[in-house]
């Protein structure tokens, strides 16, 4: 049997441990105050001389292979790294980076003929050859590997080869105005490294030789670079996953750049001089959608219920500080088929019109779930969202899952009300194609509304080479979706950045395709 | 005539208590006030304020980052809180009791054998990890089982019963074995009485002063492990408050001036596990001073097993 001594001189007991944690709790913050306090910009300008550039992301997925993911937490570290056919240009046309000119299309559309630039090399050494970009397809359109790019390609894309070292070739099924489109955004890698999740190779200014999932990325100049010579020596990627953190070590100067400003951050960047605030317009989308298959959002005016009661200006305040547009249909203001007119919902819920709706409705069904990502924001918006339908009695269950459970979701249907953010310029450039999917009758991913109108301006979107024809009919498709309450999501958010003033700045026009370019940017004193 | 006694107050709870049991039972009380007065502050999910409002007349502990009243959703937290742990600390009770007893009496027994080699195998993962491994085990999402709906709120009571069964299966055994090993237990069986009566009469009150403290600190450990859970998106999901919940949440506002955010819901929850850690220490001050055994290696002591 062991009894319970008590020799409080000699050892420290519970109670005392208490009183020493509280005192501990209350000394702390004065203590930890007492040791900071410097010159932040004297220490940032010592940092400097190593030549690393610095940035605070919010992430660093286990799978970094850009040709599977567009998820910026890739794509930004990314871009430095790997480059694609065309690029984009100050004013966002699609210019040759990779290609050796412009592409030879066959009369019929069906042939795209490609040459790759001479003398560009990869990180390795290997000269960057027509193989490549056949392996890259290879990887695309290949169903096990998991590419977010075979929803653009697998129906479009019939064959491709190598016609000789510097030639490929792309032969498609139907004429597809997007190719360019896609060609502009697809990073070309290595044959050998395509497959890999756990590293990039690539043409770019900087090489990956470094990564801890979870914790950084670390980028170093490629000296066999193609273009102008790279700035930094290096870049590095750091994950800070709570944006408090982040903003901490910008404020600290221990990065010169964060991403995925929480809102509520804001005043604290603005007030201080030595930080910079970046706002720009991008095409960032709240995917939602409604299954039409299933009771209750099949019932039409269940749906517009819920559309015009939607609280757009609460997510706008509350959730973004105000840096969000109201939503209407699926499009937003930084991407093709924008219709700045388009008012088909109000901006604070319109509760007596929503009464009417649900009384009309045929189905008895007074509540939904909705599903959301597992990220804070997904979570904010559907907690706004619901506050605002609970005034008109609907009561909403909030899921939350995480990105493959929530894809699995949208792949097989299984929701009510589906939610997430997605930033799609890295895919599409100033544009999402892939958000209006569900809304084609004849995709796996429709969500059940049946329209043969606006299947037929699908067609045109994706087909046609004339952008003025493809804006009419991404116009006419945010419209139809709008008004017939399919899509409608509450707000189209800006992207949100901060920056240290020792950098020079950010450019904005090439946020509005989601590029963050970090080699274009340089230290300024 | 009847003579009467003098009236005067009675201050011997005082005495009894000291005064690490007045702070505890105080520290307890705000607790409890503070679940009260959120509980009759309303809907802790109603956007009735503006986003960061420091406390004021209009709401007396701010509001959060979409504008919801923070009494509100401390209090119902606290509640959340003292719900999770209060039914997750009984359901560990009622299965380690039975268990503890009957492994105590049939000690010799290979069945008594194997359980207690059991329950000391499990013992040897903290409490807090077994329940992040067992939460990580169970479904993501809400399913049926036994025809009942087992949210994440019901996985988390379940998980957190799970780890602390082992630890009490164990306190009640030592227990009953050393109530067994009593002069008067061996003289009630050879005057007949039958077993059934021996435990239940004379065993299991006798085990009470343990099993007390043991809940005590359990209790502790589980508002304890309830808000780290929540913290960390293991618990109760958002955006149903739970003081876990409601710090993690508040972690991006501490660089806004928003300090009462944190602050507030994190006092709270000291509040809550200091009180109920102090009750519990002047709990074992009383029994050790009744030389009542504390098994080894029981959440109340890190002492070596001997």
């Amino acid at each position: 049997m062991t009894l319970h001594h008590h020799s409080p001189r000699a050892t420290v007991d519970r109670r005392r441990f208490l009183g020493l944690a509280l005192g501990a709790a209350v000394t702390a913050p004065a203590a930890l105050a007492a040791c900071s306090g410097s010159s932040t910009g004297d220490n940032v300008a010592a940092r400097h001389r190593d030549g690393i550039l610095r940035i605070g992301v919010a992430g660093a997925p286990n799978n970094i292979n850009p040709l599977d993911s567009s998820s910026e937490l890739v794509q930004w570290p990314a871009e430095p790294v790997m480059e694609s056919l065309y690029t984009y240009d100050q004013n966002l046309r699609s210019v040759p980076l990779l290609a050796d000119g412009e592409p030879i299309v066959s009369t019929d559309g069906l042939t795209w003929k490609v040459k790759v630039r001479p003398g560009v090399t990869f990180h390795n050494g290997d000269p960057l050859t027509a193989d490549h970009v056949v392996a890259t397809l290879d990887h695309l359109l290949d169903l096990g590997s998991g590419s977010e790019w075979i929803t653009y390609l697998i129906d479009y894309v019939q064959w491709f080869e190598a016609e000789d070292e510097h030639t490929a070739v792309i032969g498609l099924a139907k004429p597809y105005g997007l190719m360019r489109s896609h060609l502009t955004n697809l990073p070309i890698g290595h044959s050998d490294f395509v497959d890999r999740r756990d590293t990039m190779m690539g043409t770019g200014p900087y090489a990956l030789t470094g990564y801890r999932p979870g914790q950084s990325f670390t980028l170093t100049r490629y000296d066999g670079y193609h273009g102008a010579e790279p700035k930094f020596e290096g870049i590095e990627f750091t994950v800070f996953t709570d944006g408090g953190t982040r903003l901490l070590t910008l404020q600290q100067g221990r990065v010169d750049l964060i991403t995925s400003v929480p809102h509520t951050n804001l005043a604290t960047i603005e007030s201080d001089p030595d930080l910079r605030l970046v706002v720009a317009e991008a095409p960032m989308d709240v995917l939602t959608y409604v299954n039409l298959d299933a009771e209750p959002f099949s019932d039409e005016n269940f749906r517009r219920a819920v559309a015009v009661s939607m609280d757009r200006a609460g997510v706008r305040d509350r959730v973004f500080g105000g840096h969000a547009t109201l939503g209407q249909g699926p499009i937003g203001p930084a991407q093709r088929g924008w219709d700045p007119e388009l008012k088909v919902f109000p901006a604070e819920a319109d509760l007596e019109k929503a009464a009417e709706l649900l009384k009309k409705a045929d189905t008895d069904r007074r509540e939904f779930s909705l599903t959301v990502g597992t990220t804070q924001l997904g979570r904010d918006i559907a907690t706004v969202l619901a506050a605002g339908w609970a005034e008109i009695g609907l009561k909403v269950t909030i899921d939350q899952l995480a990105g493959g459970p929530w894809s699995s979701a949208w792949l097989s249907a299984e929701y009510e009300m589906l939610m997430n953010t997605f930033q799609s310029g890295f895919t599409s450039g100033p544009a999402n194609y892939l958000t209006l999917t569900p809304g084609d009758s004849r995709n796996l991913l429709t969500c059940g509304y049946n329209d043969p109108e606006v299947d037929g301006w699908m067609d045109v979107v994706w087909q046609t080479t004339d952008e003025n024809e493809r804006d009419e009919a991404l116009r006419n498709i945010n419209r139809r979706l709008a008004e017939q309450a399919v899509m409608f999501p509450p707000v189209y958010p800006d992207l949100m950045m901060a920056q240290r003033s020792e950098l020079s700045p950010i450019d904005v026009e090439g946020l509005r395709v989601s590029r963050l370019r970090p080699q274009r940017l340089a230290f300024v004193t | 005539m009847k003579a009467r006694r003098p009236q005067g107050l009675d201050l011997s709870w005082v005495r009894t208590l000291g005064w690490a049991g007045i702070l505890g039972a105080a520290l307890i009380a705000a607790f409890l006030a503070v679940a009260a007065a959120g509980l009759l502050r309303g809907d802790p999910l109603a956007l009735d304020g503006t986003p960061l409002t420091p406390p004021g007349p209009s709401h007396p502990f701010g509001t959060d980052s979409l504008g919801r009243d923070l009494l509100a959703r401390t209090g119902h937290g606290a509640v959340t809180s003292a719900m999770v742990s209060v039914v997750s600390v009984g359901l560990a009770t009622a299965v380690a009791l039975p268990l503890g007893i009957l492994t105590g009496w049939f000690r010799r027994h290979p069945v008594a054998s194997v359980v207690t080699w059991a329950v000391e195998l499990v013992q040897v993962v903290p409490p807090f990890i077994a329940v992040v491994v067992l939460l990580g085990l169970s479904a993501d999402t809400d399913h049926q089982v036994l025809g009942v709906r087992l949210t994440a709120t019901g996985r988390l009571i379940l998980s957190l019963a799970v780890a602390f069964v082992p630890f009490m299966t164990r306190v009640v055994r030592s227990a009953t074995m050393a109530e067994l090993s009593s002069e008067y237990v061996d003289g009630l069986i050879l005057l007949g009485v039958r077993r059934r009566e021996l435990l239940g009469r004379e065993v299991l009150p006798n085990l009470a002063p343990a099993v007390v403290v043991q809940v005590l600190l359990a209790l502790s450990v589980a508002v304890f492990a309830e808000g780290g859970l929540s913290y960390l998106g293991l618990g109760v999901p958002p955006p149903a408050p739970t003081l876990g919940n409601l710090i993690a949440e508040a972690g991006t506002q501490l660089l806004g001036d928003a300090w009462w955010y944190a602050l507030i819901p994190g006092l709270v929850l000291v509040a809550g596990i200091t009180g109920v850690n102090l009750l519990a220490d002047v709990a074992t001050d009383r029994i050790s001073g009744q030389r009542t055994p504390v098994p080894e290696n029981s959440p109340a002591t890190d002492e070596p097993a001997s």
